[in-house]
Parts: structure tokens; sequence; C-alpha cells
């Protein structure tokens, strides 16, 4: 049975920090008012009332002195933290050992049921071994006919997405040849299909989709069994509840005692009344086990760039959980966090586990509220974010996508969104890793 | 640039809609995009006790939405453009 859920009475204060990078000056809320902190910091607050609610509701923007914002040294240096048990519980006894592949890649996770010889990341030494049709469930003699009766629409809608991530993952060479089956068929049948109605396309269009996943969307998870191991169980399940009654599901990393890091969008949802009610924490949930039980939090931290801005790029926040947060919680220990130059982030292998909202990969393993697994190299990165072919689906926002560095886990940055063309993370720069650590800090 | 190269768009569309089964409202059921044209956040919305959910807000594009109940699952196509306000009915 699951342990009860803990409700701090407090109030409720969430705060801005300050980031908003080149495109945004603005600090924080339109109607705040400067006040007074004993610490270095100035803080902008406003009693906002948000949808009505109480004044005691302290919506604020915590604005981090420039000193802080912006590191002397800044992006062009390598910088992280490592995190322990935070206390005198050291939490790295379990931890488990970096691969250091043939291929050269460090940072992989070593997860039970899982080998690096099952990874498709492409490099030079490693020949295609997973060809885009290896996994079908079909056969060729049903697959073509369902693919040419559908052939037209395929060919200017399907297909330049299939062959989009099939060159993503580098596997062009085995469809070929498959692909110019199709469009043989679709020459030939052109006449035919275009008596249909739009709505029977559509629906056929959709039909086919569902199929096309099947074939094409290999899915390479893992289920994390032992949830309650280094370093699953600092990965913690997050059910939101919206100012507005809306729920949602993601996901969030312990980075400190009472500090959950997670995607800005899961701690201030513009569309559904901004900052949450609560959110309820369930670090290391395992389906309808919670090891470690549930604490609803109330505090939340994002920056301003998010809040005010909407800014992809700033799409990070925090979860401040409460003061009277149990102690097995308080002792899991966090991961570690830090930022590298863009020729050291790029191609670095990476691993994301999380929250998938489907329950994870079909099959026996498949339940809801289970965490997932899954290590890719990055495949691109840009000033504020960096885009992976790693599996994801909605409930994983806030992921932990991290490294190994000498035998620790280094957060590289915040799992955020999903793309056809690769799911992307909010990468962890000098301004984010300065935040962080001030969060941290305000969560001992 | 944002990130490899994911299309950028304005103004958005919204998602939203009432998970149905046998005609009566579907509680706690998971709705999520598994894939989408532009880029998109990874939250999952959970139906409330009328089976009402609401995504939010998308830039246009195509998306693929799942609905799921345990083993029951709905999948759909949505095309979102600037200003449309998507009010699904799915039923599991």
């Amino acid at each position: 049975m699951s342990p009860a859920t803990r409700t701090p009475k407090n109030h409720t204060e969430n705060t801005m920090a300050e980031d908003t990078g080149d495109t945004n000056g603005s600090g924080g809320v339109s109607t705040a008012a400067a006040i007074s902190l004993p610490s270095s910091h100035r803080m902008t607050a406003a009693l906002a009332s948000m949808d009505g609610e109480t004044a005691d509701e302290l919506v604020g923007s915590y604005v981090a002195p420039a000193s802080e914002a912006s590191p002397s040294d800044g992006d062009d240096a390598a910088r992280h933290v490592a995190v322990s048990g935070t206390g005198s519980a050291m939490e790295f006894d379990a931890e488990p050992s970096a691969h250091e592949s043939a291929g050269g890649e460090s940072g992989l996770e070593e997860v039970e049921g899982y080998t690096p010889a099952q990874q498709r990341v492409s490099t030079e030494n490693q020949a295609p071994q997973d060809a885009f049709m290896a996994d079908a469930s079909l056969d060729d003699k049903e697959f073509l006919p369902f693919l040419a009766k559908l052939a037209p629409v395929l060919l200017s809608t399907v297909l330049p997405i299939v062959k989009k991530r099939v060159l993503n993952r580098g596997t062009l060479r085995r469809v070929s040849g498959a692909l110019g089956a199709v469009r043989g068929l679709a020459g030939s049948l052109l006449s035919e299909s275009a008596e249909e109605t739009d709505a029977e396309v559509e629906a056929e269009l959709e039909a086919a989709a569902e199929q096309m996943e099947v074939i094409i969307g290999t899915d390479d998870r893992t289920r994390i069994r032992n949830t309650t191991a280094v370093p699953w169980r600092r990965i913690c399940q997050l059910t939101i509840r919206a100012r507005n009654g809306a729920q949602y599901v993601g996901t969030g990393f312990l980075i400190g005692k009472r500090t959950v890091i997670t995607a800005g969008h899961c701690v201030f949802i513009h569309a559904a009344g901004g900052w949450p009610a609560y959110i309820d924490v369930a670090p290391g949930r395992n389906g309808a086990s919670r090891p470690f039980g549930t604490v609803r939090a109330i505090q939340f931290r994002s920056v301003s760039g998010w809040v005010s801005s909407k800014s992809r790029d700033h799409d990070y926040g925090a979860i401040i959980l409460p003061a009277n947060t149990p102690a097995n919680i308080q002792g899991l220990g966090g991961f570690g966090f830090g930022y590298w130059p863009d020729s050291q982030l790029r191609q670095r292998m990476v691993n994301l586990s999380g929250y998938p909202g489907d329950g994870g990969k079909m099959g026996p393993d498949r339940e809801p509220a289970s965490q997932w697994w899954m290590a890719r190299q990055i495949k691109s990165v840009a000033s504020r974010s960096f885009a992976y072919d790693i599996d994801t689906v909605g409930g994983q926002s806030g992921s932990p996508v991290w490294t190994l560095q000498n035998g620790q886990r280094i957060a590289v940055g915040i799992h955020t969104n999903g793309f056809v063309g690769g799911n992307s993370a909010t990468r962890i720069t000098a301004p984010v890793f300065n935040n962080l650590k001030m969060w941290r800090q305000q969560g001992t | 640039m944002n990130h490899d190269g994911a299309p950028k768009r304005s103004p958005v569309g919204t998602i939203a809609g009432q998970v149905l089964a046998g005609g009566r409202p579907v509680p706690q059921a998971i709705v999520m995009i598994i894939e989408g044209e532009a880029t998109y956040p990874d939250l999952a919305a959970l139906t409330d006790d009328d089976g009402q959910f609401m995504l939010g807000a998308f830039t246009p594009g195509w998306y693929r939405l799942e609905a799921r109940l345990g083993e029951r699952v709905h999948r759909q196509r949505v095309d979102v453009q600037a200003g449309d306000q998507h009010r699904l009915e799915i039923v599991l």
C-alpha cells in the first residue's frame, strides 16, 4: 500500500530567477515591488492574486545578482558539481560502472536487462545492424499492398517523415529498397487512389501511420525494475494539480535534500493557471509501489525567461519539498549537474530516465507510472538546448539527462520536448547551473 | 536556431477535450502527444472526474495524440493551425 500523501501547511512561495538569455530583459512579473532580503540577492515580489486566490499566495521574481547569473568563467569552461548523499549517508555505494565501449563512448549507465550492444548509435566503427524493417511484425506481402493503396498520400506526407527518421537513425541504406518499391507501386496505383474522398484518405492515412509506427518506431526503452537503487531512486514521478483543476504527470530529479529539478512547464503551466496548486512527488515510483512515499510540494521555482516569456530555451524549474519531508527522502542523494562547451557536449553519450505516460514499451514490462531508461549520443547542440534520439513520450518532461564523468552522474540537461526530428532538453549552461545551485541551497 | 532545425512557428492552437467510454466520462485516463511535426512539451494530462483534459498550446503542425487507460488506447492525428481551439471527444 502506498504511504499517505503528506501535505505541508505553509503558504505557497513560488519564485522566478532571472534567466532571460539574450532575448528578454524583463526580470519579473509586471506588478512586482522590490523588497530587501538579508542575502546578497535582490528579490522583487508581488502579492499577486492568481485567479482570485488568497493574498498569501506569494508570486515573485527572485533575481540573482549579475555576478551569479553570469559567472566570469563563461561557457567555455567545463564545470560541474557532484552531489552525493547530502548528509552523512553516502548513497553512491551501489555505483554502477560506466561503459567504455570500443567506440570510445563513455557515460552510459549499466542497466539490468540491457547490454551496450543493443544500442544503435551510429559510429564509424559500427556497421548498421538495426534495419528499418527488422522489427516489423508484418511481412512484405501484407505491408506493401497496404502501403500501395495509400501510396499517393504516403509519398507526399508520411514518407518524408519516415525518411527523416530513418536518416536520423542512420539506417537509410537498409530501407532504400523498401522505399523504392513503395514509390513504384505508387506510380501504378495513382489513378485508383485519386477517387478516394479526403475523409477516406485521412482515415486510411491514420491507420497507415499506426502501422508505420509499429514498423519504424523501434522502442528501445528499458524498464527500471529496481527503482530503489542509485540513481533511479533520485528520479521522481510528478502528479501536478494545476490551479484550474487540470492534472498532469511529469518527471523530476533530486539534486539535493529537498530540491527537485524539472521542466519549467511542470511548475508553471501557462495554459492552466501558471504555478500549480500542488505537485505530488514520488521518488523512485515503480508502478503502484511508492517505495519512499509521496510528498506534496507547494513551493516552486522557475525563471522569467519561462514564466514571462514562455521561451523554450528557458524551460526549467524546481520544486522545493517541504521542510517536513521525511528523512528517508532527504537522504536519497542527488544528481550532480554541470555544463560543458559545445565541443565536449556534442556527441556525448547521455542517459535519460523518467516516467512515460504510456507506461513504457509495449510488452509485459508496460505498467502505468513505471520508470524507463534509454541512452544515446547527443545528436545536435544549440546554445540553450540539445537534441537526441532517445525515445520519450508525454510524462517524461523534467527527466534528467545525464552523463557519467569519473563515476559521478552529472546532469547536463532537463528533458522538455518531443519532436519527430529529435527530442530535446534544456541545456544546463552557466546561468542554469547557477540557478540550480541557488535552488539546491534553498532546499537544504 | 532552436534545436535540430525544428520549425519555428508562431501563434498557437490549443488541444483539449473529454475522454468517454460507454457514453460516460473516464477519469484518470492519460492523454499525451506521442509524436509531432513541431516541437512540443513532453507533459501528459490526466483526465478529471468529468473525463476532461487540457493539453495546452501547440505551435501549428500535425501531432499524434494518444489517450490511454490501462490497455484501452485511442490514437489520433490532430492538425493544429494558429488560433485553433481543438475540442476532442475521445472514446476509449
